[in-house]
Order: C-alpha cells, then structure tokens, then sequence
C-alpha cells in the first residue's frame, strides 16, 4: 500500500490485493450512454409529492373522519344501546367474508408495507403441513 | 481518477450551464469506470450495478449546483454513490430475508458465476464472497482501502464515520475475510 497505513495483512491477503478484485471495466461506450440516460432523466423534473398534493391529502382524510364520526355517532340511548348490542365481528369472520384470490392479490400489491417482524410472529399464517 | 488542475477546470464548466451537459458527459467518462468497480464490489450484480450507478449519476446531475468544493469531486461522487448503493443493499436485504435463507456470500457467488463482469479466478472468486459476507458499510470500507487504496481521511469524508473507528472497522473486516478464506481453502 502506497500511503502506509496498512500493516495488518495476511500473506494470503497482500497476494490476492495486487492480482485486483476481478471484475472487469465496461467499454467506453458503455460510459458515453450512460451519460446520455442519466441527462435525459437528470431534465426529467423528478417525481415529489407536492406539498400542495399532501395537503389536500389531509383535508381529504380529515372530511372523511368528521362525516364517519358524524355518521356512525349513536344519537341517542336507542341508538347507544343498539350499538352496544350489536357485536363487532371479529376478524377471522371479516376475513372469511372475502375471497382469498382478493386477499393474496392485496397482499402481492402491498408486500412492501408488511413488516417481517409481523409475519414470524403471526405464525398461524402459515400451515407448515402444507 | 483527474489530476487536480483538469477537476478544477472541469468544476468551472460544470457550473456554466452553456457547458454543463458536455462537461458532465467528461465526468462520467473519467470517473465512471471508478464508482461502477465501486458498485460491483458493494453489490456484486452487474444489473443492480447498473440500475445503482445510473441513480446515482441522475443524482449527481440533479445536484450539480450544489456542490461548492469543500471536498474532492471523486469523494463527493463515491459519497453518492456509497449511499445509493447502502439504501439498494437495505430494500434487498428485507426482501431476501422474506423470500430466501439464502446467506449473503452465497447469494454473491450465484450472482458472479453469472455475471459479465466478473473474469477472476477462483481465489478472487473466494474474496468477492468473503466480502459479501460483511455487512454493508463495513464492505464500503474495506473496498475504499484494500482495492482502491483510499487514505482512512478520505474514507472518513465519504462515509461520515471518524477516522478511529474506520480503523478499528478495516481491521475487523480483515479479521474476519480472513478466517472466510481460510474456511473456503479447507
């Protein structure tokens, strides 16, 4: 090594350093069009979730809390008793509701938005036995 | 990499907007070859080399006016690149670990046998996967040392880590390609 830093290399290591990493470098022509696409792409205006865009966003998500709350608020004793009554459905009974070709096709969208953390731990999902 | 001189008068021409494309097209030229060695060492796939060299390059263009010179072009673009390359590595790994069992060091050396760009022998072979084995930063920097001879200051300026715990992470990385190698002989 040329700026003498470096004392702790094996004979293995200091042999292997001067034959290089193995890999072998493009051709010029390779370089010249990459240059062109990162030009064309680097004009391109790039692709941000205007603030103008996320504020609107949230209003949407806001009017859409207010009519719910608004809507599914029990507006009297009937109506609190009612909601008191009626049993809330477990997941399992929503699941079983839709069609399992639906839930894998939104699962594969969202894949990205599942933790791994969620899925070992949720070992019910998987029947080993399959 | 340029001579001081040519990178002082190619910054000049970066920064005139009636010369930029051409100059920036002088920069991809000259220190392209450099940062895509850089990528395949990181990531050892030419693909996703490509894929990563060429963000980074949209990057690099993108920003242009922003850098002001503080450090070396070459640190500024390895410092984009080596970003680039450890956000790639990170969306990977999540990926693989959900769909793989797969450990890193086999995965890079499926990913070489195949690969157009890799023409080293076994022994280097051997090497290219120990070094898949570190993690990824600790890979960036025993590549910016060991291959392309790097002083641990410019190391630092690039990844952002002092100059004391790039040392110690140069030696463990050592350390443990070593005993990969010598697991591979026997």
């Amino acid at each position: 090594m040329s700026n003498n830093e470096n004392h702790e290399l094996s004979g293995r290591l200091a042999e292997l350093q001067k034959r290089g990493d193995g890999f072998r470098t493009p051709e010029p022509a390779y370089f010249t069009d990459l240059a062109e696409r990162s030009i064309l792409a680097g004009k391109a205006p790039a692709r941000t979730v205007g603030i103008g865009r996320k504020w609107m966003s949230l209003a949407a998500a806001v009017i859409l809390l207010l009519v719910a709350a608004f809507t599914l608020w029990p507006t009297s004793v009937n109506d609190a008793r009612v909601a008191e009554d009626t049993p809330v459905p477990a997941s399992e009974e929503i699941l079983a509701g839709i069609d399992a070709e639906d839930i894998e096709a939104y699962i594969a969208e969202n894949l990205d938005n599942f933790e791994t953390e969620l899925y070992s731990a949720e070992t019910s999902n998987f029947d080993f036995n399959e | 990499m340029t001579p001081p001189t040519e990178e002082f008068v190619l910054l000049g021409e970066l920064n005139d907007p009636r010369q930029r494309d051409a100059a920036f097209r002088k920069l991809v030229a000259s220190y392209g070859p450099a940062l895509h060695r850089h990528l395949l060492r990181m990531l050892h796939s030419g693909a996703d080399t490509d894929d990563v060299l060429q963000n980074t390059l949209v990057k690099v263009y993108r920003n242009l006016g922003k850098f002001r010179g503080d450090s070396k072009l070459s640190t500024w673009l390895y410092r984009i690149a080596t970003n680039e390359a450890l956000s790639w590595l990170r969306s990977n790994q999540r990926r693989n670990a959900r769909f793989s069992a797969e450990d890193p060091g086999t995965i890079a050396s499926r990913h070489l046998e195949a690969d157009g760009y890799f023409d080293g022998d076994a022994a280097q072979a051997h090497l290219q996967r120990a070094l898949a084995t570190l993690p990824p930063k600790q890979r960036a920097v025993f590549s910016f040392r060991y291959f392309d001879d790097l002083p641990y200051r410019e190391i630092s300026e690039i990844t952002g880590t002092s100059e004391g715990a790039l040392k110690a992470s140069y030696h463990l990385a050592v350390k443990k390609i070593e005993l990969q190698l010598k697991a591979y002989v026997q």
